[in-house]
């Protein structure tokens, strides 16, 4: 069980827990995943598509920096869902990391070819394309 | 009292929309609030999620406003439904909007439609800005006030603005120790605009109460300084600040390091426009607000039943949303046939000047508050910019460099803005880079894409 330093109040008796990583964590009915994982210090949450790890950031649902996998769902968003007794969190986890994607997907832009092409796709939003 | 069976559909219910299903409920008309949260209040007055006896760290103004725009719903809820824990995920025709639970799709219809969405803040990026441990000062605030629990042990605050002492306060009062508070603006700065701020004398000695709570706590508050850099192996160890000129720019030559386990960065806010866009609606470039959808005096749009009300149309805070909400509701009072030309330009009179009141005050903090480009300089060559396609100054820079003039030409020459968050975080700072090669005029607007909240395939398939 992991230890609720960072309650500003306390959250009294709470019967119901949730597992952040497979530890359990006593929560309160109505807080979000994000607030429990505050509430045991863990600020570490997700890792992106390029491994680079995040934290919370706009902690409104805005930045989507602070996804988890949720009883086995990816791309949860940790501050915009709320606990359920006996939820199962994965904090760094990412599906392309996780099935070893992410080393062999290619990193193609436009910027590859920009040179020689003029911008196709800007050109149906503003009149002029201004790609030189 | 008539009833009416047109449907009034208003999303987001914090101050702006709260306020407008109130006033519409007073005037007999049914409405519906579509709120992705689990409580109405919007951001600022959502309150705690959780059970609590007490809030020792919210001071009792906030408490009152709180509880008073709560109150306002309560005395007119049998005539505002309210769908809570959904979201607009886009249009559905003409006068229609698709919405989903995260279970399933709904279409909803509407015969007026007020978009009071809110704000979400500016994203200032510099070395080091995405490591666990940075928030900005709106997550901050809902930890604090909604979660009730405390982002990080020893904090640093940098942004501008009223919010800064007032977060500072919470923070302290909820235990955490609050390192240092950083203002980029200069006292004198704030001194030049104490007229603007006796238009509420209220707020302005709440400031000043804040502002010595933190002194009598030994709580640092520096004028003209700002974040620099943040630094730490896995999550913020340390914060590094130096005083910043007119311009913003860092004087490094005075730089300071402390350390700290987290970082509140709050430099101002950008209007929520994805539903607005995706409706077609016109916009607007504005410096303070980013882009922003053109509205008539009666917040009404480029599309004649759709209202804008609340920071949606550019950033005012709650109290002036309150009033743009009610501006709102008198207009589809009067179309509707529920009340008089006369009746109308009265209560709308009555809104717009308690609205310009708080302009006066509000406008008095923005000049303060500027934003300066002087920041852009924060970012070295490898700082990531988009988070969610992790795309580089130096690729931005390059991309400047072959003559990119436009936000779309900049998204497909980098991915930068193509990732989840559909580059709500990083549009902010690449608007600023084409204003400051002047670019303004034709660097457009960063489109948000269908579906502007994530839905599952199986979500589609009913």
């Amino acid at each position: 069980m992991l230890d609720r330093k960072a309650d500003i109040t306390p959250i009294g008796e709470s019967q119901i827990q949730i597992y952040i990583d497979d530890v359990p964590v006593k929560v309160a009915e109505g807080e979000t995943v994000l607030s429990a994982m505050y509430a045991v210090q863990k600020n570490k949450i997700m890792q992106n598509d390029y491994k680079a790890n995040l934290g919370a950031y706009c902690g409104m649902g805005i930045c989507h920096s602070c996804l988890v996998k949720i009883d086995g769902k990816y791309k949860q968003r940790s501050c915009k869902t709320l606990i359920r007794d006996g939820m199962r969190v994965t904090t760094m986890s990412n599906r392309f990391n996780d099935m070893g994607l992410s080393e062999t997907a290619p990193s193609v832009t436009s910027a590859d070819f920009i040179k020689d092409a003029a911008a196709p796709a800007s050109q149906s939003e503003s009149e002029e394309s201004n790609v030189n | 009292m008539s009833t009416n069976n047109q449907n009034v559909v208003i999303v987001g219910g914090g101050a702006a929309g709260i306020s407008a299903a109130a006033q519409l409920a007073e005037l007999g008309i049914k409405s519906r609030i579509i709120d992705e949260a689990t409580k109405l209040g919007g951001v600022v007055y959502r309150g705690p999620l959780r059970h609590t006896e007490e809030l020792p760290h919210l001071d009792e103004f906030y408490q009152k406003s709180q509880k008073s725009l709560q109150d306002k719903y309560h005395n007119n809820k049998d005539k505002i439904d309210v769908q809570l824990e959904t979201s607009v995920v886009g249009p559905d025709g003409t006068d229609g909007l698709i919405i989903s639970d995260q279970q399933k799709l709904e279409n909803v219809k509407y015969d007026y439609l007020i978009l009071s969405t809110g704000c979400h803040e500016r994203s200032i990026p510099f070395p080091g800005w995405t490591l666990p441990g940075i928030m900005m000062m709106g997550g901050v605030q809902l930890q604090i006030k909604s979660g009730l629990v405390r982002p990080g042990e020893k904090m640093a605050l940098c942004g501008t603005g009223p919010l800064l002492p007032l977060i500072a306060c919470q923070l302290h009062k909820g235990g955490v120790e609050v390192e240092g508070v950083y203002e980029a603006s200069s006292f004198s700065k704030l001194a030049k605009e104490a007229v603007a701020l006796l238009n509420k004398p209220m707020l302005t000695l709440n400031g000043l109460s804040m502002m010595s709570y933190l002194k009598r706590n030994n709580v640092p508050f520096h004028y003209g300084w700002g974040i620099v850099k943040a630094e730490g192996k896995e999550a913020v160890e340390s914060v590094t600040v130096a005083p910043y000129d007119k311009e913003w720019k860092a004087d490094l030559s005075k730089a300071r390091k402390a350390n700290v386990d987290s970082i509140g960065i709050g430099y101002g806010f950008v209007a929520r426009t994805q539903i607005t866009q995706l409706l077609n609606l016109e916009h607007e470039y504005s410096y303070q607000s980013s882009y922003v959808p053109k509205l008539d005096e009666f917040h009404r749009a480029s599309k004649d039943n759709v209202y804008v009300a609340g920071d949606t149309s550019g950033i005012l805070g709650s109290d002036g949303a309150a009033f743009e909400g009610q501006i709102a509701a008198f207009d589809i009072a009067l179309r509707m046939g529920v009340i008089d030309a006369s009746t109308h330009s009265s209560r709308v009179n009555k809104a717009r000047k308690g609205l310009q009141r708080v302009k006066n005050f509000r406008f008095g903090f923005d000049r303060f508050s500027e934003r300066q480009l002087g920041m852009l300089d924060l970012p070295d060559d490898d700082t990531v910019i988009c988070r969610c396609e992790n795309i580089k100054k130096s690729q931005i820079d390059a991309a400047f460099e072959r003559g990119v003039k436009d936000i779309t030409s900049l998204k497909m020459a980098t991915r930068a803005g193509l990732g989840d968050c559909q580059g709500k975080v990083c549009s902010a700072y690449c608007y600023d880079r084409f204003k400051q090669a002047g670019h303004q005029e034709k660097m457009g607007q960063l489109r948000a894409r269908f579906p502007i909240e994530p839905i599952t395939f199986a979500m589609m398939e009913d």
